[in-house]
């Protein structure tokens, strides 16, 4: 199937789903829940928090189903509710918080027992803030202003986040 | 570019690493099911429901008012509703049939319900009533008057109205 048949069977099936059609939505759901898991476990580091997470984010896509207007693809359009929920649960920990606090950047990861470990791996030994930022920036293509305004941080914070992962993750992968 | 450390991987190594990587994770559980109930228990599902329920009560009621609408045309254009093509019984037995099956409903959904307000709603179901016996009477003594049979409309759609709800349900108010 071309990518853009692909496109026009999705574009039916959300306008099923605007229409109360539960099983173009779940369509939908398979589609794209993939995706959707991966971003809310990077972002987490739990599995079972990231399903809760994960099914929350579909929950709230279908009650805003209505305004979705296609102007960007139904993809991005889903990871964006998923970032929404995902970062409203995070902002609300005390030790996401603490990890976002520019003037407590150690260069510190969690332990591991790996010796060598790939980039999968290294990016969930980062502390919370410097992940999030990393996932956002480097694998979402969230700007440095989007991020700070998710996080409710400065740009020049989430500049210094992001200088930090990397830091960390070289020297994890190295 | 970090250079400070040659025993670092590169930027671009890093940069290559994380084009590579897998955005998707599946989940472990099926959450659809989790996704389907939340979807189910949020109001707006529960009002389409309710609209799908009410559904053949709402065609039914359709007709009657397009019968209703007839009968004022005819009053309008002829000066004065023709007995022998829809008039007052026509518009009578219409109604009834629709209310009728609308009224048991009404009672199985409310059968819950403390006895004072109960009451109210039978109070107000009285009064509604009352008001349509004497405004059909007097459509049969002025069946020219336009105005006599909106009235009448009128009355017919509060009543249907009030019979439509389900009073156990929190959100109502009356």
């Amino acid at each position: 199937m071309s990518v853009a048949e692909s496109a026009d069977d999705e574009s039916q099936l959300i306008e099923r789903a605007r229409n109360n059609d539960y099983r173009a939505y779940e369509e939908l759901y398979r589609l794209h829940i993939g995706r959707v898991m991966g971003l809310c476990i990077r972002l987490l580091n739990d599995r079972d928090l990231a399903e809760d997470m994960a099914q929350e984010a579909f929950i709230q896509a279908w009650r805003n189903l209505s305004k979705f207007r296609g102007d960007s693809a139904f993809g991005s359009w889903l990871y964006r509710i998923t970032t929404n929920t995902v970062l409203s649960y995070l902002r609300k920990q005390k030790h996401f918080q603490n990890s976002l606090d520019v003037d407590d950047l150690e260069l510190e990861y969690r332990e591991t027992q790996d010796e060598q470990i790939g980039l999968e791996a290294a990016i969930a030994t980062l502390p919370d803030g410097a992940r999030a930022v990393f996932i956002l920036y480097s694998l979402e293509g969230y700007t440095h202003d989007e991020i700070s305004r998710l996080l409710k941080i400065a740009p020049g914070s989430s500049k210094a986040q992001l200088h930090r992962a990397r830091k960390l993750l070289k020297e994890q992968l190295s | 570019m970090e250079t400070e450390d040659k025993n670092l991987i590169s930027d671009i190594e890093l940069a290559r690493l994380v084009r590579d990587l897998d955005r998707e994770k599946p989940p472990q559980r099926d959450l659809w099911e989790g996704i389907q109930r939340g979807i189910l228990d949020h109001p707006q599902a529960r009002r389409d429901r309710d609209s799908n329920y009410w559904m053949p009560y709402a065609v039914a009621a359709s007709m009657l008012i397009a019968v209703s609408a007839l009968m004022l045309n005819l009053v309008q254009m002829q000066g004065g509703y023709p007995q022998e093509v829809v008039g007052i019984d026509r518009l009578e037995q219409e109604y009834v049939r629709v209310r009728n099956p609308m009224m048991e409903e009404f009672f199985t959904v409310n059968e819950s319900l403390d006895k004072k307000t109960k009451d109210d709603l039978f109070r107000n179901l009285d009064i509604l009533a009352q008001a349509r016996t004497d405004l059909e009477r007097q459509v049969r003594e002025n069946p020219d008057n336009r105005r006599l049979v909106e009235m009448l409309m009128t009355i017919h759609e509060q009543e249907l109205e009030l019979l439509k709800q389900d009073y156990t349900r929190p959100s109502r108010s009356m």
